[in-house]
């Protein structure tokens, strides 16, 4: 099962990535909103763990926007 | 005034007399009261959001230490958690400070800031790019020594943070006041976005947010404790181009009896 975890603090996405790798997920990060949108856009993912306050695009823009096939900004 | 302490208006009678006057009056004063609950209001919200990151990533990293414990590496998480612990330490103390700026408790008594810009300048030998003094005019200000020693330390952090190559600094006197200059070679900010860098937990939507290289992001109230104390000192703060950068610019008024 993939798993795309879109968080800005580097320490948090590292810990959720380690623990979620540990029960056997496949986990991708992204840093900020855009690069989310376009990983989840792409990715294939079962499930998305999306923080709410991100640089360049809110979370719920990500979430809104993905939803809506909206492609990601430049 | 209603028991949940919103403000609201008085009825302004059309006759120009002292209660049409005294109406307005206190108008104005509500609405001045109401401006400053809602900025305490999201000040309590912002701090409480603030809060929340590092405490979700130590008990995210806490967590999954004691669900996954082998094959961990321990001494990493340590220093993880550790970072976060001093990101929430920096936090609470630039609230602390931020209230005894708010509330004027200052012990102010005659302060050499050009000693202060030497002896905060020395910390930073080990800085990710040199600080160094262009120059240091004797400057005496009715200063409190912590509160100035902080002013410049948040500055010269955000400028370290952000420089490519080096931070200046200068201290001189200029028509009775004192001019503390840090300036660094960074990518700078846009001028609208000036005014809108000193907000507690500004987020400047550019180059230079509020995470440096190597994650160490300040606690977002650097700017904010910056201009509350060269206000609490009668002074003033401006941003300005430095071309390359950003150029800080405070002015406090020298001590009469010093200068």
């Amino acid at each position: 099962m993939r798993v795309l975890v879109v968080e800005d603090e580097q320490r948090l996405a590292s810990a959720v990535r380690r623990g979620l790798t540990a029960e056997g997920f496949a986990v991708d990060v992204a840093r900020d909103g855009v690069d989310g949108l376009h990983l989840a856009r792409e990715g294939q993912y079962d499930a998305v763990v999306l923080d709410l306050m991100l640089p360049g695009l809110a979370g719920h823009r990500v979430h809104a926007a993905a939803d809506r096939g909206v492609a990601p900004p430049r | 005034m209603t028991q949940t302490g919103v403000p609201r208006d008085l009825p302004v009678p059309p006759a120009r007399d002292e209660v049409r006057s005294l109406a307005v009056t206190l108008n104005d004063m509500l609405s001045r009261l109401a401006d400053a609950q809602q900025r305490q209001r999201d000040l309590v919200s912002d701090t409480a959001h603030e809060l929340r990151s590092p405490i979700a990533s130590i008990r995210a990293q806490l967590e999954v230490a004691l669900d996954h414990p082998d094959g961990l590496d321990w001494p990493a998480t340590a220093r993880d958690v550790h970072a976060d612990t001093l990101r929430l330490a920096r936090l609470t103390e630039d609230l602390l400070l931020l209230a005894r700026l708010d509330g004027q408790h200052l012990r102010r008594r005659p302060t050499d800031l050009d000693a202060v810009c030497g002896s905060v300048v020395a910390r930073y030998g080990t800085a990710r790019v040199p600080v160094l003094v262009k120059a240091a005019e004797p400057c005496v200000v009715a200063g409190d020594p912590d509160a100035m020693s902080r002013l410049l330390v948040n500055l010269l952090d955000n400028a370290v943070r952000h420089a490519a190559g080096q931070v200046c600094v200068s201290v001189r006197a200029e028509d009775g006041w004192a001019v503390l200059t840090v300036s660094d070679d960074g990518p700078g900010i846009p001028a609208a976005d000036a005014e809108r860098a000193f907000g507690r937990f500004a987020r400047l939507d550019d180059a230079r947010n509020r995470t440096g290289e190597g994650g160490s992001a300040g606690s977002g109230l650097g700017p904010a404790i910056v201009r509350s104390s060269a206000e609490a000192h009668g002074g003033s703060v401006s941003l300005g181009d430095a071309g390359p950068g950003l150029r800080a610019l405070v002015r406090l008024p020298l001590d009469e009896r010093f200068a």
